[in-house]
């Protein structure tokens, strides 16, 4: 394993790159050729393929009805994709954050922002659902905005003490996060019979995917991944110190609110869409992290990629593990996360960290 | 019938109004708190519980055993023959009918796909109305979409709150249901909850489901 | 180029931090002129690292002036953009941060960041300025090390190599060899006296070895209490009653009996008196 892994480090980026999204393309054929209904792997295959540009040409599918290419086009793909798109979108924010708080320890949800949305939900599932906008429901619209609301509320906060240091907006995150989790229990105190309703939302699904959301999540996810990325080397610089990045030219202040709103955005639109998943953001950037280092060109990047390969695959294990009850998401990348941070406790005790 | 008077809510009565309003009885579901079913009988009010029951002919004995702790007997026997006779109406009108597949919506969207499984209790009103249900494998209330598009029931039933955001969501606009407008509404107070009212309930469901023969 | 730097001015400069408190820095008045090698001495406290950082605008003063002389043309300190800066003076702090995971590659080749436009790779001169860098230090053996697993000394090395790949005239450096070995703090004021000779960089170093400082600067300034209180050549701030007044100790001058240097030492009152020829008084 490890010298899979040190050939791993070895590779140039864009080799890795390249890998990693035939991967990711592999996992992406497998999610859609499996789920409930009654259709074989090698059924699916063929529904699939059939609207590919080339490999359509080649495939008969039109045998097995229009019912079934629903399934696999309206029903599993944007599903997929959907997975693809927040799992991609947590690890990136989850590094990014990583680095601008220059702790390993950080994740996506750290600011508040996914207590914003889940707050905003909450609200449009208590006044009642109705048509949507861009391809989000009233639910997602409200969840859109809460988390906008707190991405603006932590930056004032942060403006008006003076400072915008990482600390202080992590403070005001978890001030503010607190604030609405205790707001959505007062809430749920006088509405009872949605508490359901509200703990499934919030535990995170893509049980409701269309491609409207996905078409919502891709715009966010190109917008904000690109800033992120374009931030990689500044962020490296950062890291080193305040100071140091200072004298190197960099505009530390700057850099970090931008960063910080591309990453909040692309938080709001992925819990918007899906639900508060926890652990991937955290967990991913880690394991990538371990192998490739800390320089941001590569992390985020690599991440984005591991990022969309686990979720797809956390998903498949959601709807497929217990069919017909589907697993909250949450859950099931809670129970990857929680033993493998217990593993690399136990192998950081032994001492033992990949040497170049 | 009763006046309404706000006792709480379903898991967290107050017990103390409850007290304060000195009731002869108080009639309670499985959801009610043994603590407080408790506190009750230890001040000598006598608390009746009140089990779910799997299909109709266990709401007959319900309603029975409802009549016998009020003491009106006769009043429970009338409305136990009255749904009896209801129920009876219908499987005649609908004896030999060709049956639709039908899907009963509980919940949809967001927070996943729910409905009523076989082996629930208004899985078998929808039988008895002259139904098929598609969720009819199904234990329980969880089904996936996919399961759903695979059916592609004739007919969905849905509550009257739910059927304008089921109706523009898009994962549902595909099923053929969907596209014909043979989305029907009904009062799910009518289904959810056992009793006297059932029998009115199948009646609807039966008049959904066959239009031509309850005219 | 617009990166020369003559001279630095600095009059009356007041730093205060805190309204409440007494000022970190006042009345800080020097002139520092390229070329030389500037050792900044005082005790702990008297305000070196503040007065250095104010050089780098990393804080802002409250009053006085702090203006940078270039082709005889005066500008104040704030009027100069953080790339501008970057490009005439590189810094190393005092506390490097060792536990991210770069290599030694890695973190040398950041300061070219001044130098390079924004989605380009590293190019040609880029890396040949990396490469010299890191041979003028001797890390080049360790590029592709990760800069966690070095020793003190090897880091210090990288962090040095890092700003002379800055390729600015002047480099600050806050306490650079305090936690070294011997040997290593002899390496590293080997190395940037050979960046001034050879380099003609002008360097500014905050030391706490007044006979390492004296061994190797070419000029000083002794600090106490947030103001300078002498500045110049070591003859006229090396003195005793400079040191005594500003280190509250007594010290004793000895001249080597080899060679052409005078060891500053504190008197211990451990010390047993002696008759000692040696002594200069």
């Amino acid at each position: 394993m490890q010298s899979i892994l040190h050939k791993f480090r070895r590779q140039s980026v864009k080799f890795n790159i390249i890998i990693l999204s035939a991967v990711l393309l592999a996992v992406i054929i497998f999610s859609v050729s499996v789920g409930s209904a009654k259709l074989s792997f090698a059924e699916s295959l063929k529904l699939a393929a059939a609207k590919l540009p080339f490999a359509g040409r080649f495939v008969d599918s039109a045998y097995l009805g229009t019912k079934y290419e629903t399934i696999v086009w309206k029903v599993r793909m944007p599903r997929t994709l959907t997975a693809a798109l927040v799992g991609a979108s947590l690890s990136l924010v989850g590094a990014a954050f990583q680095g601008i708080f220059r702790n390993p320890l950080a994740d996506p949800h750290i600011l508040g922002v996914s207590s914003g949305a889940a707050f905003g939900a909450t609200l449009a599932m208590l006044t009642g659902a109705g048509a949507g906008f861009m391809g989000l429901g009233t639910v997602g619209i409200f969840a859109f905005a809460g988390a906008l609301a707190v991405v603006f509320l932590v930056y004032s906060i942060s403006k008006i003490s003076g400072e915008i240091s990482a600390t202080s907006m992590l403070l005001t995150g978890t001030a503010i996060s607190t604030f609405l989790s205790a707001l959505i229990s007062l809430l749920m105190t006088f509405h009872n019979d949605q508490i359901e309703k509200v703990y499934m939302w919030t535990m995170g699904s893509f049980s409701s995917a269309a491609w409207g959301k996905v078409g919502f999540l891709t715009l966010f996810a190109a917008i904000g991944a690109g800033i992120l990325l374009m931030y990689a080397r500044k962020l490296n610089l950062i890291l080193m110190g305040d100071d140091d990045a200072k004298c190197l030219g960099i505009d530390v202040d700057r850099t970090r609110r931008h960063i910080i709103a591309a990453a909040s955005i692309l938080v709001g639109a992925s819990v918007a869409v899906s639900g508060v998943i926890g652990f991937a953001g955290l967990m991913i950037p880690h394991c990538i992290r371990l192998v490739a280092g800390a320089d941001n060109k590569k992390l985020m990047p690599y991440s984005f990629l591991l990022g969309a390969i686990f979720m797809t695959l956390c998903d498949v294990a959601a709807r497929t593990v217990a069919a017909p009850t589907e697993i909250p998401v949450g859950i099931i990348t809670a129970m990857f996360g929680a033993p493998y941070f217990i593993f690399l406790v136990l192998r950081r005790r032994k001492g033992i960290v990949l040497q170049p | 019938m009763f006046s309404g008077t706000d006792l709480g809510s379903l898991y967290t009565p107050d017990i103390e109004k409850i007290i304060s309003l000195e009731p002869d009885l108080v009639i309670v579901s499985t959801h009610f708190d043994e603590e407080n079913a408790k506190k009750l009988e230890d001040l000598d009010i006598p608390v009746l519980t009140l089990y779910e029951e799997h299909d109709v002919t266990g709401v007959y004995d319900m309603i029975d055993i409802l009549g016998t702790a009020v003491n009106r007997n006769a009043k429970a026997a009338e409305c136990v023959s009255e749904m009896q006779s209801v129920i009876e109406e219908v499987s005649a009108a609908v004896e030999g009918l060709e049956i639709p597949s039908v899907y009963y919506v509980v919940g949809y969207g967001e927070y996943g796909d729910y409905t009523a499984g076989g082996d629930t209790f208004i899985g078998g009103l929808i039988e008895l109305a002259g139904g098929n249900n598609i969720a009819k494998e199904v234990s329980g209330w969880n089904i996936t979409l996919e399961e759903i598009v695979e059916a592609d029931p004739s007919i969905i039933v849905i509550s009257e709150n739910d059927k304008e955001g089921f109706m523009s969501n898009e994962n549902y606009a595909d099923l053929t249901a969907v596209k014909n407008e043979n989305v029907y509404t009904i009062d799910t107070n009518l289904l959810d909850r056992q009793g006297y009212r059932n029998a009115e309930g199948i009646r609807e469901l039966a008049g959904i489901f066959h239009p031509e023969a309850f005219q | 180029m617009g990166n020369n730097l003559d001279k630095i001015q600095i009059n009356g400069l007041v730093w205060q931090p805190d309204k409440n408190a007494e000022p970190v820095l006042s009345d800080v008045n020097a002139m520092l002129h390229s070329g030389s090698f500037y050792g900044i001495l005082g005790p702990n406290g008297a305000g070196k690292s503040s007065f250095v950082r104010q050089l780098l605008r990393l804080q802002m003063r409250n009053s006085g002036e702090l203006a940078f002389e270039q082709n005889g043309i005066k500008k104040d300190i704030n009027s100069i953009t953080r790339e501008q800066l970057a490009g005439m003076i590189s810094f190393l702090p005092q506390s490097i941060v060792s536990d991210v995971d770069f290599t030694v590659y890695d973190v040398v080749a950041m300061g070219r960041e001044p130098h390079r436009k924004r989605f380009t790779p590293l190019n040609r001169e880029d890396r040949d300025k990396i490469e010299e860098a890191m041979k003028f230090t001797n890390c080049y053996h360790l590029k592709d090390r990760r800069i966690q697993f070095l020793s003190g000394g090897e880091r210090q090395r990288v962090m040095i190599a890092r700003t002379i790949a800055q390729d600015t005239p002047w480099i600050i450096l806050d306490e650079p060899v305090s936690s070294l070995d011997m040997k290593h703090q002899y390496d590293v004021m080997l190395v940037l006296e050979r960046l001034r000779t050879e380099k003609e960089k002008t360097i500014i170093a905050i030391l706490h070895d007044i006979n390492l400082a004296s061994a190797f600067c070419s000029r000083f300034i002794l600090m106490k209490e947030g103001s300078v209180y002498a500045a110049g050549p070591a003859k006229e701030v090396l003195t005793r009653q400079n040191l005594k007044e500003v280190y509250d100790m007594e010290f004793d001058f000895i001249k080597s009996p080899e060679h052409d240097r005078i060891y500053i030492t504190a008197k211990y009152k451990t010390d047993i008196r002696r008759n000692n020829s040696n002594e200069i008084k």
